[in-house]
């Protein structure tokens, strides 16, 4: 599903961001990327949301070469992607449903599978009854499972999210990993990047540990680094 | 929320295993369906948008309008004046006046000689008394005519000339004619009016070329702004996957809706510069004794503006979308 192959991402102001990251992710895994401040775990989601291009090495998704995609392949690439913000980008004057429905709309759903699937996302992380409120009315934990609900509403066969329960109680946090966990179970392959340890801990799941842009550890639960 | 719930709810927003690899990418090539109502959502949101900034929108779809107007105003008077030169060119006769010192048996071998000249395809004879006649009926000049002694009026010959004849040069030959005094004919003028005319419409597809260009940079001006105050949103469609053409497509609406409502305000100020002259042009015809109407502006020409303001302001608003988000993506 994800091969990135000898990655390297140097910045215009001479900084490495990553340097030699190789790793596989497998269809339907769910892996957390952990590290430091600066150790590259957003540089990672930006390479994988086409945000950024890597300055070396080879990032593969599900056959799609991302050093080469351009023009109408990005925007074709990112409708397979769950994109979940750790800074939410809501937008301020639309409805959370507006919010939620927008990937739907962008890929020409249809109005009533548009409806059914925007209540069924928000409905999952706990926002039902509440589409018609404005980000903004919402505290940031409320607005990033708004983030949430729009990244899967879509079925995307890939969710990243970068630090999604940076703003969330324990208790929400550990709910919403439920949900990735339950997303990755139906054939989701799930990337969250976090420095949430004892989250990352509960989980038990497959955790990259980035350290200055370099992969320090790949921590496979039950088969130890 | 239980575990067990959460995991049956994310079940049924997935689609079953066998055909996950498939998912999303089905939504990713609309159909002709959806991709119609991916149109009629772009135009929603472009009226919604002109209605947000009403006050904004209507002062753009003003000075477009105005920028429209003054070709269309223009070309409305240059077809008019058009159709002044149309109704002197159904009058083609020339009128020769004969020498008022001539008996009545040199008017009538003058008559012959005339209707024998080579391109005169009709003679019609006018005497004296019926110049009178006719002079007695114009108005104000009734007391006047009571007031001569003798009638000073000529014999005269209205000619039709022959299709084929240039006017001038049979002007030329009937003044050859014994016992001819004058010519009169209108081909001086009328050619004349029609450089004039031909001037004018060369001025008025400059300044429609100059003026729509203007109104194009207005309406692209309009949408660049437009663009920029939603960058934001921009960059979210985009990284939610909302390709180029998806993004531009709402802008294109708004430039197309700004080109056909600043052609309507267009077609509007023409109406009414129409109406506020046609009856001035009415009674300056007639002190002229002639039955001479502005005519109103047609269906075509303002089906055609609406067209060209429409084209306009697409093409304004691709230039200007393209190259805002071109230069966003540059940062």
């Amino acid at each position: 599903m994800i091969r990135f192959d000898n990655v390297g991402k140097r910045y215009a102001n001479g900084g490495d961001a990553l340097s030699e990251l190789s790793f596989e992710i497998g269809t339907g895994e769910m892996v957390f990327v952990t590290g430091h401040s600066g150790a590259g775990k957003s540089t990672l989601i930006k390479l994988l949301a086409l945000i950024e291009r890597p300055t070396r090495g080879q990032i593969v998704v599900d056959d799609e070469h991302l050093a080469t995609t351009r023009g109408a392949r990005i925007a074709a690439y990112r409708q397979r992607l769950g994109l979940v913000f750790q800074d939410y980008r809501l937008l301020a004057d639309r409805s959370i449903a507006d919010n939620v429905a927008l990937p739907l709309k962008i890929t020409g759903c249809d109005d009533t599978e548009l409806q059914k699937r925007v209540r069924a996302a928000l409905d999952l992380v706990g926002l039902g009854g509440r589409e018609r409120v404005r980000p903004s009315m919402l505290s940031g934990g409320e607005q990033q499972r708004v983030g949430i609900a729009r990244a899967i509403v879509a079925r995307p066969a890939l969710i990243v999210a970068d630090e999604p329960t940076g703003n969330l109680d324990p208790q929400l946090a550990s709910e919403i990993m439920q949900l990735f966990v339950a997303l990755a179970h139906t054939g989701s392959t799930i990337l969250v990047a976090s420095h949430d340890l004892h989250l990352i801990q509960r989980m038990k799941k497959r955790v990259l540990v980035l350290d200055k842009g370099r992969l320090i550890d790949d921590f496979r639960p039950g088969k130890g680094a | 929320m239980s575990r067990r719930k959460q995991k049956r709810e994310a079940e049924a927003m997935s689609p079953p295993a066998n055909i996950r690899v498939a998912r999303n990418r089905g939504l990713a090539r609309p159909t002709a369906m959806q991709w119609l109502a991916q149109h009629r959502a772009a135009l929603r949101a472009a009226v919604a948008q002109f209605f947000a900034h009403r006050l904004g929108s209507l002062v753009n779809v003003l000075v477009i309008g105005l920028a429209l107007a003054l070709p269309l105003v223009l070309d409305h008077t240059v077809r008019n004046l058009g159709r002044v030169g149309g109704a002197l060119d159904e009058q083609r006769d020339l009128t020769v006046f004969l020498d008022p010192a001539l008996d009545a048996g040199d008017v009538a071998k003058a008559m012959s000689a005339i209707e024998a000249v080579s391109g005169v395809a009709a003679v019609q004879r006018r005497s004296p008394e019926q110049g009178m006649t006719e002079l007695r009926q114009l108005p104000g000049f009734e007391a006047a005519a009571e007031a001569l002694d003798r009638n000073p009026l000529p014999w005269v010959a209205l000619v039709t000339p022959a299709d084929v004849v240039i006017q001038s040069e049979l002007a030329t030959r009937l003044e050859a004619v014994a016992g001819v005094d004058l010519v009169q004919h209108d081909a001086a003028w009328r050619e004349r009016l029609d450089r004039i005319l031909e001037l004018l419409r060369r001025v008025v597809y400059v300044l429609a070329g100059l003026l729509g260009i203007g109104a194009m940079l207005l309406i692209a001006n309009a949408i660049r702004i437009d663009v920029m105050a939603r960058r934001e949103e921009i960059s979210i469609v985009s990284l939610l996957g909302g390709s180029d053409a998806y993004v531009r497509r709402p802008f294109l609406y708004g430039g197309a809706l700004y080109g056909l409502l600043g052609a309507a305000a267009a077609i509007a100020l023409l109406w009414a510069v129409h109406l506020a002259v046609r009856e001035p042009v009415a009674s300056l015809a007639a002190t002229y004794a002639a039955d001479f109407r502005l005519s109103a502006p047609s269906l075509l020409s303002s089906t055609v503006a609406l067209g060209v303001g429409l084209v306009l302001g697409w093409i304004g608003a691709l230039v200007a979308a393209t190259l805002q988000l071109l230069s966003d993506r540059a940062d």
